[in-house]
């Protein structure tokens, strides 16, 4: 086996969490660590590319148009001709290949640094090619998705089953730590066609999904390490929205807005593209994943993992979206769920839970996701601000429905704190109603509750 | 035995006769004329005296839904069908050239009875014209002392609808318990 330190170093790209987990398995098992996959892209010696995926194919383009500064091995399923780029054939049956491809680069690196020529690059720069030229190469291929390894061994399977376990933990016990956002000043190319007119014609209305308190808990999820709904412990039933994917999505709408200009926001798992002029958004992946990913506490050093974010710039015609077009929702929408999967029924950070509340205005319920008595707590918070406790107390609920409502009105921007509301207990909005007309209002309020989730 | 009563109001277009179609329990009495003659451009027919819907609830009690006339000249009518009423649904048509404007005529023709019961706006076709936004509708509002529920809503949508009433009964009471 290679001695670590010996190992040459490689960037993976345009490939998901788990080509990438099973490549760094391929390397450290079956090539005995001839390479090791790099924290950081920039410390890498080498660039791998996975050239059968849309995503993965936009990416290679880009970077072939551009100065090459290190070898680039590029995994392809229908080969790949390319000056001074290394092809392997896909799926790697065993790793004589990659070994073959990683000796030879080895031996052009070392030959580089004995040169000691100062020159920073490790090989000599390819000319960068035409646009055109760089993607009819690229395009030969259609995008597929098929593993990039096969026959795998029974301990590298083993291994992957063992790692993927992990990563439910990971979800759960959140330890990746967040890097800075990366975002990019140069326009990366993404060749496909998003029609900004062809958008408006889609429908993409989405009507409230009503959650009640039955589901609230498997649909929201739970924290374990605080009760919520514990007056005592309110003091650490928050959550630092920063720390989360929802806090990186904030800022990238907040860049997005700045600009005026449309983003793209990207991560090994996922890419999130921002609209600020029709304030949509498009989440590529599911709503499961985003929920799992929602979860992850990103800031946090005990496990050294990074997740890296990329905020680009895109222009509109240049962006694959596929027939995704129905897939836009309203950052509004799109915000307010991501802070109930972060909330878990936690409050934010930037609310302190012994200040009364104000809520600028109902939320546009129609489409929002509905926590249980979301309404009851909007129609009580319009009137009188008032601490979460309070209002808890006033409508008889679980503490959680309210910290969940006041963290998706926080970042949509409806909720905060003023300190000119007196922290006294307010009521809920009661008049004096005889016995009939109270059960005549529960039980209209029941059946329009039935008819509309 | 008093009658309880919603009223759904708004402009020609703005979908009320839609709108109690979607919740009323019985196929809704229309008085419908066509639009040829009265209201160009604003659809097949419109509602020329009212509609009339009816949700019946589990105990047997019913909850009468009145959509008012979309035409002025039928206003007359306006003062009968809110008598008893317990609130007010006002829809408004984005597409239309002004539907500020609308809105603001509204509240005023029924200022008194928004008073003494409670509002809840529904703003339909914003997926054919997204300007003015929510945001808009509630700076109207800014200088007032309303702050009433104001959703996008599609009036064929069941939901939409159900939910609109729903924010207008825990306006008028938040204590409701469901």
């Amino acid at each position: 086996m290679t001695n670590r330190s010996e190992s040459l170093s490689v960037a993976l790209h345009g490939m998901d969490s788990r080509s990438i987990k099973t490549m760094t398995l391929f390397l450290e098992r079956l090539c005995r660590n001839a390479a090791v996959v790099a924290l950081n892209e920039q410390d890498a010696q080498i660039d791998i590319f996975d050239n059968d995926s849309t995503v993965s194919k936009n990416l290679l383009a880009t970077h072939l148009q551009g100065v090459i500064q290190k070898p680039v091995i590029v995994l392809s399923l229908q080969g790949f001709e390319y000056k001074d780029v290394i092809s392997l054939a896909k799926p790697l049956k065993k790793p004589d290949d990659m070994l073959a491809a990683l000796k030879q680069i080895k031996k052009r690196l070392d030959k580089q640094s004995l040169r000691k020529s100062g020159d920073k690059t490790l090989v000599k720069p390819l000319v960068p090619r035409k646009k055109e030229e760089v993607v009819s190469i690229i395009e030969k291929n259609e995008p597929v998705s098929l593993p990039i390894v096969q026959n795998v061994t029974e301990e590298l399977r083993e291994q992957i089953i063992e790692e993927e376990s992990h990563e439910q933990i990971i979800e759960q016990k959140p330890c990746v730590q967040i890097d800075e956002i990366i975002e990019l000043e140069s326009n990366t190319l993404r060749s496909f066609v998003y029609d900004e007119d062809e958008s408006k014609k889609i429908a993409k209305h989405q009507t409230a999904m009503l959650l009640d308190e039955n589901v609230f808990n498997q649909y929201i999820g739970t924290v374990d390490d605080v009760d919520v709904n514990d007056p005592s412990q309110f003091e650490n039933a928050h959550y630092d929205p920063a720390a989360y994917y929802q806090g990186v999505v904030q800022n990238a709408i907040n860049t997005c807005k700045k600009k005026n200009q449309n983003f793209l926001l990207e991560t090994h798992w996922n890419l999130l593209f921002l609209k600020p002029r029709t304030e949509e958004v498009l989440f590529d992946k599911s709503y499961e994943e985003l929920k799992l990913f929602a979860g992850i506490r990103l800031k946090n050093n005990y496990k050294k993992k990074s997740v890296s974010f990329l905020l680009n710039p895109f222009v509109s015609d240049t962006i694959n979206i596929g027939n995704a077009l129905n897939r836009f929702e309203s950052m509004e929408t799109f915000m307010w769920k991501l802070a109930c999967w972060t909330s878990m029924g936690r409050y934010p950070k930037g609310i302190d839970y012994r200040k009364p509340v104000y809520l600028k205005h109902w939320p546009n319920f129609t489409r929002l996701l509905i926590t249980p008595h979301a309404l009851r707590i909007a129609a009580m918070l319009v009137l009188n601000p008032s601490t979460m406790g309070n209002i808890a107390q006033a409508l008889k609920i679980k503490p959680q429905y309210v910290f969940v409502f006041i963290s998706a009105a926080y970042a949509i921007g409806l909720a905060g704190q003023g300190a000119r509301f007196s922290s006294s207990l307010v009521s809920a909005l009661t008049k004096k109603r005889s016995l009939n007309e109270v059960l005549l209002l529960e039980t209209l309020m029941e059946k329009l509750h039935g008819g509309s989730s | 035995m008093a009658q309880h009563k919603i009223i759904f109001t708004g402009p020609v277009g703005a979908g009320k006769s839609t709108a109690i179609q979607s919740i009323s329990d019985v196929p809704v009495m229309k008085t419908d004329a066509s639009a040829k003659e009265i209201a160009k451009d604003k659809g097949a027919s419109t509602t020329v005296a009212m509609d009339y819907g009816i949700i019946v609830l589990d105990n047997g009690e019913r909850i009468h839904l009145y959509g008012t006339p979309g035409e002025e000249r039928f206003n007359f009518m306006w003062d009968i069908l809110l008598t008893g009423g317990m609130g007010l649904i006002l829809l408004i048509n984005n597409s239309s050239v002004d539907p500020m404007k609308d809105m603001r005529f509204f509240l005023k023709a029924f200022e008194k009875f928004i008073g003494k019961t409670a509002i809840a706006i529904g703003v339909t076709q914003m997926d054919k014209k997204n300007k003015p936004t929510i945001s808009d509708y509630h700076a109207q509002f800014a200088s007032t002392n309303m702050n009433p529920p104001i959703f996008e809503i599609d009036a064929r949508v069941k939901s939409d609808v159900s939910l609109l009433v729903q924010a207008l009964l825990y306006s008028l009471d938040s204590g409701i318990e469901k």
